[in-house]
C-alpha cells in the first residue's frame, strides 16, 4: 500500500519538474542576473563586474527618484479606489438582476478589452485633448472659454485612460462573488429587521473581500509597472516608475535599471505578501 | 420599503447604462467612426464616409507582418503553457502542507508582478546568455507568466473532480497516458478551453513583455506603439484593423459561449 502512494508522490513529482524547471530557468536566473547587475557600477553599454551599492544609494537618495515613486503609488491606489467606486454598484446591479441578462451585458462589458488598449489611448486623445470631444462640448455650452489642457497630458489622463483598461477586471470578480448570494438570503435578513447598512456589512462585503483580492493582484500590481500609458499621455506630472526603468534600459544603462526594477520587485512582492497574509494561500488560485 | 427599492434599481441601472455607453464605450465608438471617416487625423469633424482606411490596412505589409507574428506567439504560448501547467494545477488543488505552499508561491511569483519586470530580465538574461531576440525569445518570456496564469483558470475547476474516479482506472489496470486520455481529459476539456482563449488573448494582445524581447520582428501591439504618432495618416489604418479584430473576436467568442465551449466567468 505504501509503495503505491509512493509511486504516486514520484509520478506527481516527474510530472511537475518541466513547470519547475521552466520557472527556475526563464524566471528566476534572470531575476538574479537582474539583482547582480543592480550591483554593478552605473555605466553606459557596458556591464563592470565590480560590486558596489552606488545604485542603490541612488534610488534612495535622489529626490527625483522619490517624486516617481511617489507619483506613481499616488497615481495606481487613485485609479484602484475609482475603480472599486466605479465598478461595484455596476455588478452589484448585475448580479442581481435576471441571471441570463446580467451574463449578457458582462459580455458586452468585456467586449472592449479586445481592442489593445494602447489604441483606446489613442481614442481617448480625440475625447480629452485640447482640441478633443469634451473640450469642445464644454466651449460650445459656454462653460468654458478656452479649450482646456488639464486632462491631456496630464495624471488625470493616466488615471482615465487606467480606469477605462482595467475597470471589466474589476466588474467580473465582483459580480462573481455577488451573484452567490441568493435573493433569499437579502430577503431572509429584511423580514429579520435588518437594515439596509447591516444587510451590506454583514452579508455583502465579507463576500467580496475575495474580490479584493483579484484585483489588487489583477488591477494594482499590473498598473504599478505600466509604461506605455504614462509614456503616451502623462506628460511630467503623469511620469511613473515604469517611464523611468525604461529610459535608462533604452540608454542601455542596465545597473540603474536594474537596480530601479528590482526596487520595484520588492514593492509588489510586500503587497503580495501582506495580500497572502490576510486572505491565505489559497487565495492565489480560487476565485 | 416597496418604494425605496424601486428608487434604487432605477439609480443603479441609470448609472450602469451610463456608464457603458459613455465612458467604456465611447472610444470604441470613436475608433468605429474614425475607421470610415474620410480623414486621415483625429480631428473633431465628419468628413465623409470612406472604406479606403481598410483597404490600406491590407496594403501594408509590416501590418499584416505584425498580426501574423502576434498569432503565431500566441499558438505557441498557448500550446506550450497548457502543456506544462496541467500537471501544476493537479498538484496544488491535491496536495496539502508546507511543501505544496513553497511550490505555490515558486509557481505564482511571476504572476503577481508587474509584467515589466519580466520583460526587463528576460531582456537582460538574453543579452547575457547571448541569445538574439526573435519571435521565440518574446513567446519564452510570454510562457513564463502564461503558466501560472494557466495554473489560476484551471485549479478551481480541478477541485470539482473526484480523484477516486482516476484511482479506479487506474486499478482496474489502466495506465497513466491512458487514465488521462479517458478520465481526466474530458472532465477538464471545458475548464481547458476557457484556459486556452483566455492565455491566447493575453498573449496576442500583451505588449510590455514583447516590447523588451522581441528582435526586429514585431507583433501586432509592438507594431503599434512603434508607430503610433511617428507615421502620419497611420491611425485610420490602424482603427480599421481595430473595427475587424473586435468584430472578429467578438463574433468568435459570442459563437463559443453560446455553444457552451468556453465558460467566462
Amino acid at each position: 500500500m505504501k509503495t503505491e502512494v509512493d509511486v504516486k508522490r514520484i509520478r506527481m513529482f516527474i510530472s511537475n519538474i518541466p513547470s519547475i524547471l521552466y520557472i527556475l530557468i526563464l524566471f528566476y536566473i534572470p531575476i538574479v542576473i537582474l539583482l547582480a547587475i543592480s550591483f554593478t557600477p552605473p555605466r553606459k553599454f557596458i556591464v563592470e563586474w565590480v560590486f558596489t551599492l552606488e545604485n542603490y544609494v541612488n534610488v534612495f537618495t535622489n529626490p527625483n527618484y522619490y517624486r516617481i515613486l511617489l507619483n506613481t503609488f499616488w497615481i495606481v491606489i487613485v485609479a484602484t479606489i475609482m475603480l472599486i467606486i466605479i465598478g461595484f454598484p455596476i455588478a452589484y446591479y448585475l448580479a442581481r438582476m435576471n441571471r441570463r441578462l446580467g451574463a449578457k451585458i458582462l459580455y458586452f462589458l468585456i467586449i472592449p478589452v479586445e481592442i489593445n488598449y494602447l489604441i483606446r489611448v489613442y481614442a481617448w486623445k480625440v475625447i480629452l485633448g485640447e482640441n478633443g470631444f469634451l473640450n469642445l462640448l464644454l466651449i460650445s455650452l459656454g462653460i468654458i472659454e478656452k479649450p482646456l489642457t488639464i486632462f491631456f497630458y496630464s495624471w488625470v489622463a493616466v488615471v482615465i485612460v487606467l480606469i477605462h483598461e482595467w475597470l471589466p477586471y474589476v466588474i467580473v470578480p465582483f459580480y462573481v462573488n455577488l451573484v452567490g448570494i441568493s435573493d433569499e438570503i437579502y430577503d431572509a435578513a429584511m423580514d429579520l429587521g435588518a437594515t439596509r447598512l447591516q444587510i451590506f456589512r454583514t452579508i455583502t462585503l465579507p463576500l467580496v473581500k475575495p474580490a479584493i483580492l483579484t484585483i489588487v493582484f489583477l488591477v494594482t500590481i499590473p498598473s504599478l509597472g505600466e509604461f506605455a500609458i504614462p509614456y503616451l499621455v502623462g506628460g511630467q506630472s503623469g511620469i511613473m516608475l515604469g517611464v523611468l526603468i525604461d529610459r535608462y534600459l533604452s540608454g542601455f544603462q542596465l545597473a540603474i535599471g536594474a537596480a530601479l526594477s528590482f526596487f520595484l520587485l520588492v514593492i509588489t512582492l510586500i503587497l503580495s505578501m501582506i495580500m497572502i497574509k490576510i486572505f491565505g494561500y489559497e487565495a492565489l488560485y480560487t476565485r | 420599503m416597496v418604494k425605496y427599492d424601486r428608487l434604487i434599481r432605477l439609480v443603479l441601472s441609470g448609472y450602469t447604462i451610463f456608464t457603458i455607453a459613455f465612458f467604456i464605450y465611447l472610444p470604441i465608438a470613436v475608433i468605429y467612426i474614425y475607421s470610415v471617416n474620410d480623414t486621415p487625423y483625429f480631428i473633431p469633424e465628419w468628413r465623409g464616409f470612406t472604406l479606403e482606411w481598410f483597404m490600406a490596412a491590407f496594403r501594408r505589409r509590416d501590418l499584416i507582418n505584425s498580426l501574423y507574428n502576434s498569432v503565431l506567439i500566441a499558438i505557441f504560448v498557448t500550446a506550450v503553457s497548457m502543456a506544462i501547467a496541467i500537471p501544476p494545477s493537479f498538484y496544488i488543488v491535491r496536495s496539502r502542507g508546507r511543501i505544496k505552499n513553497i511550490f505555490l508561491l515558486y509557481m505564482m511569483i511571476p504572476f503577481v508582478i508587474p509584467w515589466i519586470i519580466i520583460g526587463i530580465s528576460s531582456y537582460i538574461f538574453y543579452w547575457y546568455i547571448g541569445m538574439p531576440k526573435s519571435l521565440l525569445t518574446a513567446a519564452l518570456s510570454h510562457i513564463v507568466y502564461s503558466i501560472p496564469l494557466v495554473v489560476t483558470l484551471l485549479a478551481p475547476r480541478l477541485y470539482t473532480m473526484d480523484p477516486d474516479i482516476e484511482n479506479a482506472s487506474m486499478d482496474l489496470g489502466a495506465d497513466p497516458i491512458q487514465t488521462f486520455r479517458y478520465i481526466v481529459f474530458p472532465q477538464i476539456f471545458p475548464a481547458m478551453l476557457s484556459a486556452a482563449v483566455i492565455t491566447f488573448a493575453w498573449s496576442f494582445d500583451n505588449f510590455i513583455i514583447s516590447y523588451y524581447t522581441l528582435g526586429d520582428e514585431l507583433t501586432w501591439p509592438v507594431w503599434v506603439f512603434s508607430i503610433l504618432g511617428k507615421v502620419p495618416r497611420i491611425m485610420p489604418v490602424i482603427n480599421a484593423v481595430s473595427v475587424i479584430i473586435i468584430t472578429v473576436s467578438s463574433i468568435a467568442l459570442y459563437i463559443v459561449v453560446k455553444k457552451g465551449l468556453v465558460r467566462l466567468i
